[in-house]
C-alpha cells in the first residue's frame, strides 16, 4: 500500500512538473481527419478536413498550426489516409513529406478542381490511388520525381481518378 | 523463489535483450548482410563453447580474466569492462527515448526505465533472468503482430540484394549482444542456445525483409528508426491501425530487459573488483554510474559504442577464453 501510494504521488508530481512524455487528449474531442484538400487562395496556403476544419497560412506549417487553434477540439490525424493537392498548391508536397502529423502511408493526389474533403475520403476509400507520402520520399531520396495520380471532379460530386 | 536460473532462462534473456537493438540496426541493412553477420556471430559462439568447454566448470567468466591475466592484468581489464558496461547501460538508457520518437520522452522514459531495470538488478541475476524469460513473449508476440501485418505492403522488387559487407558491421555488433549475457553464467548444454540463437537470427531478418520490402533500401537507411516508420504505415483491411504503439511498447520492455542485463553485469564487475562491496552495492553503483553518464553519452560518437560492443564482447571474451585454455593445457 505504501509502494502504491508513493507510486501515485511520484506520477502526480510528475504530471504537476509538466514531465509526462505525452499530451493527455479527450477522446470525445477528437476531431478525425480522413481527407485533406490543399490550395492556395490569394496568396495563402489553405488545409481543409471538411466539416468546417480549415486553416490558413502563409506556410504549410502556419496553416496547420492555424487549423489546429481555430477548431473547438483536437484534430486528430490518425485516421487520415489521403491528402489531395489542388495545382496551384502542389509545391506543398515537400512539407507534407516533413510532417509527422501524417503517417507515411498517406496517400496523395492531385487535382486541378476544388474538391470537398468528406466526399473526396468517400470516393477515394472505394478507389484508392497508389502513391503515398513514403513513396515520394524514397523516390526524393533516389533523385526521381513521381507522378502523382490526379483526381478529377466532376458535377454533383462525381470523382475518377487517372493515373499519369 | 530460488536465487538460480535456469540456461533457458538465460537464453531467453539474451534474446529479449537483443530485440530492441535487433530491430533498430537490422531493420535498414538488407537482408543477406544480416544473415551474414548472423552467421559471423554463430561461428564466434561456437568458438567461445569450444574455448569454454575447455576450462573447470566452477570457473566463473568474470573470474577467467584474472586467471588469464594474473592480479593486476585481471584487475584492470575487469575495471576497464566494469567501465564499457555503465557506458554502454547510460548510452541504452538515453536510447530508450527511440522507442517513443512522436513524443517529448527525456527524462522521463530514461529515468523509468533505468529505475524498474535497477529493481531487477538489484534482486540478483536470478530476477534478471526471471524478467527476461517472462517479458519475452510478449515482446515477441508484439513484434510478430507489427511484422505479420506489415508483410501485407511488402514489395518484392525492394527485397533485391544491395549493400556492401560494411552494412553487416551493425548486425554483426547486435549478434554480440548475448555475448555479454552470457557473462553472467556459462550456458550449459541443453538449454537449447542454438534455437534461440536461431530464433533471433530469424526475427532479425524478418525486421529487415518487412521494413526494407514496405519503405525501399534508400529511405529505411535515411530513416533514424525505419522499423517505426513502417510500423505507423501498417494497414487492416485498408484502414490505417495504430500499430506504432505495439512497436512502442516492445521496443521498450526489450530495452528495460537490456539495461537489467547491463546493470546485473555491472554488479557482477564491481564484486569482484572490490568484493568488500555489500551484496546490494553493486547493481546501485552500475545504476548510478549510468545516470551521471545519461547527460554526457550523446556527445560519445556512435563508432566508439560499436567498436566498445566489439572489444568488450567479441574480442576480449574470446582472447581470455584462448588464453586460459592454453595455460590450463
Amino acid at each position: 500500500m505504501k509502494k502504491l501510494l508513493l507510486l501515485a504521488a511520484a506520477a502526480a508530481l510528475t504530471a504537476v512538473c509538466g514531465l509526462l512524455p505525452f499530451e493527455g487528449r479527450e477522446v470525445g474531442g477528437l476531431l478525425p481527419v480522413r481527407a485533406l484538400v490543399v490550395g492556395r487562395e490569394n496568396g495563402e496556403l489553405t488545409v481543409s478536413g471538411g466539416d468546417g476544419l480549415t486553416g490558413r497560412g502563409p506556410t504549410w506549417q502556419a496553416a496547420m498550426d492555424n487549423l489546429k487553434a481555430t477548431v473547438a477540439g483536437d484534430v486528430f490525424y490518425g485516421s487520415t489516409c489521403d491528402v489531395i493537392f489542388r495545382v496551384n498548391a502542389a509545391d506543398a508536397v515537400a512539407d507534407a513529406m516533413r510532417d509527422n502529423r501524417l503517417r507515411p502511408a498517406v496517400r496523395v493526389y492531385l487535382t486541378a478542381g476544388r474538391p470537398d474533403a468528406e466526399d473526396a475520403a468517400d470516393f477515394l476509400r472505394a478507389h484508392p490511388g497508389g502513391v503515398t507520402l513514403q513513396d515520394i520520399q524514397a523516390a526524393a531520396l533516389e533523385r526521381k520525381k513521381t507522378e502523382l495520380p490526379v483526381l478529377a471532379c466532376g458535377s454533383g460530386g462525381r470523382f475518377a481518378l487517372y493515373d499519369r | 523463489m530460488t536465487d538460480d536460473f535456469s540456461g533457458r532462462q538465460l537464453c531467453a534473456l539474451a534474446l529479449c535483450a537483443m530485440i530492441a537493438p535487433a530491430v533498430q540496426y537490422c531493420a535498414a541493412v538488407p537482408w543477406p548482410w544480416v544473415l551474414a553477420a548472423a552467421a559471423l556471430a554463430a561461428a564466434y559462439y561456437i568458438y567461445i563453447a569450444c574455448m569454454g568447454g575447455r576450462l573447470p566448470q566452477h570457473l566463473e567468466p568474470t573470474a577467467v580474466a584474472r586467471f588469464a591475466l594474473g592480479r593486476t592484468g585481471g584487475a584492470m581489464t575487469l575495471g576497464l569492462a566494469w567501465l564499457w558496461t555503465v557506458l554502454a547501460a547510460a548510452a541504452v538508457c538515453r536510447g530508450s527515448v527511440s522507442a517513443f520518437p512522436d513524443a517529448r520522452a527525456f527524462p522521463l522514459v530514461p529515468l523509468v526505465a533505468l529505475y524498474l531495470a535497477w529493481r531487477a538488478a538489484d534482486g540478483g541475476e536470478a530476477v534478471v533472468c526471471r524478467t527476461g524469460g517472462v517479458l519475452v513473449l510478449p515482446v515477441l508476440a508484439l513484434l510478430a503482430a507489427a511484422l505479420a501485418f506489415g508483410t501485407k505492403n511488402v514489395t518484392a522488387a525492394n527485397l533485391v540484394p544491395s549493400g556492401s559487407w560494411r552494412d553487416a558491421a551493425g548486425p554483426f555488433a547486435v549478434f554480440l549482444l548475448p555475448s555479454g549475457v552470457f557473462a553472467l553464467r556459462r550456458v550449459e548444454k541443453g538449454s537449447g542456445a542454438v534455437g534461440w540463437f536461431l530464433t533471433g537470427t530469424f526475427l532479425a531478418a524478418a525486421c529487415s525483409v518487412v521494413t526494407i520490402g514496405c519503405l525501399g533500401a534508400p529511405l529505411a537507411a535515411a530513416s533514424e528508426n525505419a522499423f517505426y516508420l513502417m510500423s505507423k504505415s501498417v494497414s487492416v483491411f485498408g484502414v490505417m491501425e495504430r500499430f506504432e504503439v505495439l512497436a512502442s511498447a516492445a521496443l521498450m520492455l526489450s530495452r528495460t530487459c537490456l539495461l537489467a542485463v547491463l546493470l546485473a553485469q555491472g554488479a557482477r564487475l564491481g564484486k569482484e573488483l572490490l568484493p568488500v562491496l555489500p551484496p546490494r552495492g553493486g547493481a546501485a553503483a552500475a545504476a548510478l554510474a549510468a545516470f551521471g553518464l545519461l547527460w554526457v553519452v550523446p556527445a560519445v560518437p556512435t563508432t566508439v559504442l560499436f567498436w566498445g560492443g566489439v572489444v568488450f564482447w567479441g574480442f576480449l571474451p574470446a582472447v581470455l577464453l584462448g588464453v586460459a585454455s592454453l595455460k590450463k593445457v
